[in-house]
């Protein structure tokens, strides 16, 4: 039987982040991925906080990054019009990187410092005492097991590390790129070369539990949408049937004009903020991390995974090391455990307890967009008698001032 | 028997895509080792079974070769001889490196696949060959012998079978009907991390590359079919294909 | 400018001296029967590779030709490589077409497994092995010199015996109708649906790689792909075929594709005009019944 002092299970950004950590400390360490090629089946909306990666990886000044966010917009849209608020920011702590050559290349990271990844491969069971992972009908023994499988951890689930989502917790994400000339995305969104946009869109089409995003890549744009899945249910809503009439609205319409699809994907995210993180982020020595953790922050206008994925692998494979040197493997879970207890993932996921509870609001998806965009046309559009501000205002929010001032008072705290 | 065999990697062709408008491939795709070259690691393995000796995998690739080499290893070759750093792709280039490195050892076979899925070229065996001055037999479909110094083979050409004998040192380049190329479990992969893979680079080689070919384009060609989909009731579906059937002749 | 001309067929050597011709080239031609040239080199059938790049080394040097030519066949690739090799002079293979651009040729070639087609520049002189059945035989007034030629014996290799492949006859490429199939035919006997259908529409009968080179349920001269045959008919019914790269490139020219699959996905769809979505089992004896 093969011998490893870890096995890693999934070579997502999580995965590969405990692998890196656990190589570099000179583990010997072995990542098992499903997919034909790491990061084929890897899946998000576009943008990485680049925090993690500064601080933890070695050379990340050659990392495959696509544009640095400069510029940050939100988009309220009814069924025609649209109103943006831009925020362009002097220095950037995020990036555009399509997911796949980012994960290929943290990939080569593990390599280089001397883990081994091995793609193409599905772990069939992980099975204890002694501690062995079943693949491709060979048992491959270890120490620890990082358990990475992503959204749909039928490991974990069946060794009862964490249960199912339900369709309240996770939403589908549905992206498609867009090819264009890297000079047609500079003048276009009217961002320098090595700069991006990173654009999200409240209200039409969804006018629910959910939202687009646009983000600026080299020369390709990501574009999609996130709808959350019971929200979808309820309402009957066909995602692909949602994704093109978010594509077809004018203002979209004329950002991808010119473009040609190159790529759609789909995926499930987990959104359930700190309610879909189990109390217990191990069993004896087998770690659960990233979205298997549930470690995905829903802000409501942007989603935040990456970074906290790769973190929770980095925590998984400093507490392993920890464990080992203290020559105590079995304490490596309780040291994982505590170390995520008191990290910024906790602490974020805390922080934003709140948030879920004030996007379960769909007025403000709905009726709030179409309010906005409402008064600023009158505002705007001048016939023969244009209107004052406060008078449009006074109307457009006529018997539901308190419960708009309430919601906005919320939106804020838990926001 | 010391067997070379001589593997390309090129890029995961099902997963090109192509920009419509420009009609221009998108090459930002991972690579994989050719089919054809697995065809001819089996083919090694096999006479490796029966007589003995040693499998050398060579290639001369970019710098994902590294890892693409790797799949030849799971398959069973013994060791890996590469250039992994990026040069000027052609023929002649290929040929003088791979010969280069072939002439550092003594081989009693060399193999090929019979081209690459990519270009479908089919030089590399016959230059190679050519510039180590030794007899080629091309499109092998099975080798039938390989005893006191000889190889006799079977070759599948467009008009004709031929019974083909040679004396070792050979170059056989063989078909992708001659095997099926076995698939690598995950214990060959793990054992694969652990074989040598000896990394030559050009400077050490002494090789002077040269750049004949000027390419003017590469494009996809125009499909422009209606791509209408027809489906549900058979009788329904049945009838719009007669109609179809009766208007086109 | 002089082209030096080899083909182990007449009807190939025929197609590639018209489209030299056409190109304003001198032929000189080895060959082992009466052939369509300027200069007729008419030789002993020799097909091992040591004679024949040994006689293009001898003529070669004699003639100094800008352009050494072959069919793109088996054997015309290996001597094109080993003689380009020999030489130094630059080679190409499985052109499609050629055309002279002052002392340089633009060849073109599929490339990525015919996903794209390149269109490559190359000095003069060159060697090229140019696919011939993309060339018409046509009527132009060659000098029709005969030479004596004897193509000597080298060393290399022992060839023990050659046997003829039985070739049927088959109409694919001049076809109106052609009905291709796949691996979505689960049976050799299944094959007797296919032919039923192409009986009633007096079509001729095609297949993918797998079912002539790995089964063997047909004959390779029925296999349409890049490296098979090329066809243009005014309708192509395909049936329970992927649509991989390597067969599409053969069926390019197809006036109107209808394509039979029980996958909604398979990436055949690209490659239609309609696009059928069925068990081809239910389906064609339903057809049949109808035409």
């Amino acid at each position: 039987m093969e011998r490893f002092d870890a096995v890693v299970i999934g070579g997502g950004v999580a995965g590969l982040g405990s692998a890196y950590t656990m190589a570099v400390n000179d583990l010997d360490v072995l990542l098992i991925e499903r997919g034909g090629n790491i990061g084929e089946k890897s899946v998000y909306g576009g943008r990485i906080y680049s925090w993690v990666f500064e601080q933890y990886v070695k050379g990340f000044d050659n990392a495959p990054v696509e544009r640095w966010v400069k510029k940050e917009r939100l988009t309220f849209l009814d069924e025609s019009e649209s109103v943006s608020i831009e925020f362009s920011a002097s220095r950037a702590c995020s990036f555009t990187a399509i997911l796949t050559k980012f994960n290929r290349w943290l990939s080569e990271k593990v390599e280089d410092a001397g883990g081994l990844v091995v793609s193409g491969v599905k772990v069939e069971d992980v099975k204890r005492e002694p501690l062995r992972v079943v693949a491709d009908g060979e048992e491959i023994g270890c120490d620890v097991v990082v358990d990475a499988e992503g959204v749909n951890p039928i490991i974990a689930m069946k060794l009862g590390i964490r249960k199912d989502w339900k369709p309240s917790e996770v939403a589908v994400g549905v992206k498609e790129v867009f090819k264009f000339s890297e000079s047609q995305i500079n003048e276009r969104f009217l961002v320098e070369s090595d700069e991006g946009l990173a654009n999200l869109f409240i209200g039409y089409p969804v006018f629910g539990n959910g939202g687009g995003f646009l983000y600026t890549n080299k020369d390709t744009v990501s574009v999609g949408l996130v709808v959350r899945v019971d929200f979808a249910m309820k309402k009957k809503l066909e995602v692909y049937d949602l994704v093109e009439k978010f594509r077809s609205h004018r203002e979209l319409a004329s950002l991808l004009k010119g473009g040609s699809m190159i790529e759609y994907s789909a995926h499930l995210v987990p959104e359930a903020g700190i309610h879909g993180v189990p109390e217990r982020l191990h069993d004896k020595n087998i770690l659960i991390v990233g979205d298997t953790a549930g470690f995905v922050l829903n802000r409501g206008f942007t989603i935040r995974g990456v970074d906290l994925a790769f973190y929770s692998g980095v925590l998984a494979g400093e507490s392993i090391k920890k464990a080992l040197d203290e020559g105590e493997i079995a304490l490596a879970g309780e040291i994982y455990q505590r170390s995520v207890e008191e990290s910024v993932i906790m602490r974020e996921l805390e922080r934003f307890r709140k948030a879920l509870k004030v996007l379960e609001n769909t007025r403000l998806y709905e009726d709030y967009p179409k309010t906005i965009i409402g008064i600023l046309r009158d505002v705007f559009e001048i016939k023969d008698e244009s209107k004052k501000l406060y008078d449009s205002v006074m109307e457009k929010t006529k018997g539901k001032k308190l419960r708009m001032l309430m919601d906005v008072f919320s939106a804020f705290r838990g926001l | 028997m010391k067997i070379a065999v001589c593997v390309k990697e090129i890029y995961n062709l099902e997963q090109v895509k192509i920009i419509r408008e420009t009609r221009e491939p998108i090459l930002d795709v991972p690579k994989k080792l050719d089919d054809l070259s697995k065809n001819a690691i089996e083919e090694a393995l096999r006479i490796r079974e029966k007589h003995g000796g040693e499998v050398v995998a060579i290639s001369a690739g970019s710098k994902d070769l590294k890892k693409t080499i790797k799949e030849a290893l799971a398959m069973g070759a013994d060791r890996a001889i590469i250039v992994s750093e990026d040069f000027q792709s052609n023929a002649e280039n290929t040929a003088l490196i791979l010969s280069k490195i072939l002439s550092k050892d003594s081989f009693d076979l060399i193999l090929f696949g019979d081209a690459s899925s990519d270009e479908y070229s089919a030089q590399m065996a016959p230059r190679v060959a050519e510039l180590l001055r030794i007899p080629q037999i091309t499109y092998v479909r099975e080798i039938k012998e390989i005893s006191d110094g000889k190889i006799v083979c079977i070759r599948d050409m467009d008009y004709y079978y031929e019974t083909v004998e040679s004396n070792l040192p050979c170059v056989v380049s063989v078909t992708n009907e001659i095997n099926e190329p076995r698939i690598p479990a995950l214990k060959d992969i793990l054992k694969a991390s652990k074989k040598p893979v000896d990394v030559v680079s050009l400077n050490d080689l002494k090789v002077e590359l040269v750049n004949p070919y000027q390419i003017l384009e590469n494009l996809a060609p125009e499909i422009d079919r209606k791509q209408e989909v027809i489906q549900g009731d058979l009788k329904e579906v049945v009838k719009q294909i007669v109609e179809v059937i009766r208007r086109e002749i | 400018m002089k082209a030096l001309l080899f083909s182990e067929t007449p009807e190939n050597f025929n197609r590639l001296s018209s489209m030299l011709k056409k190109l304003g080239l001198d032929i000189h031609g080895i060959s082992f029967s009466e052939v369509k040239a300027d200069y007729i080199y008419l030789a002993n059938e020799r097909l091992d590779y040591p004679s024949i790049v040994k006689a293009f080394e001898e003529l070669g040097n004699k003639l100094n030709p800008d352009l050494y030519v072959f069919s793109s066949t088996k054997l015309g690739k290996e001597v094109a490589s080993r003689f380009s090799q020999r030489t130094g002079l630059p080679c190409l293979t499985e052109c499609l077409s050629v055309e002279i651009d002052g002392s340089s040729i633009i060849a073109t070639r599929y490339s990525l497994g015919g996903k794209t087609l390149m269109k490559i520049k190359t000095d003069l002189p060159a060697v090229i092995a140019v696919v011939a059945d993309a060339f018409e035989i046509e009527d132009f007034d060659f000098k029709m010199e005969k030479v004596d030629f004897e193509i000597k014996e080298a060393d290399g290799i022992n060839v023990i015996s050659r046997e003829e492949k039985r070739r049927e006859k088959v109409g694919l490429r001049n076809a109106d109708v052609v009905v291709c199939f796949g691996r979505g035919v689960r049976r050799k006997e299944d094959i007797e649906l296919i032919e039923k259908l192409a009986e009633k529409l007096n079509a001729e009968i095609g297949c993918t790689r797998p079912i002539s080179h790995d089964y063997r349920w047909l004959p390779e001269e029925r296999m349409i792909g890049l490296s098979g045959e090329k066809i243009s008919p005014k309708l192509l019914i395909s049936i329970g075929v992927s649509g991989q790269i390597q067969h599409a490139v053969g069926i390019m020219n197809s006036k109107t594709v209808i394509a039979i699959n029980n996958d909604e996905n398979a990436p055949m769809k690209e490659y239609s005009d309609y696009y059928v979505i069925a068990d081809l089992y239910s389906l064609i004896p339903e057809l049949i019944k109808l035409l």
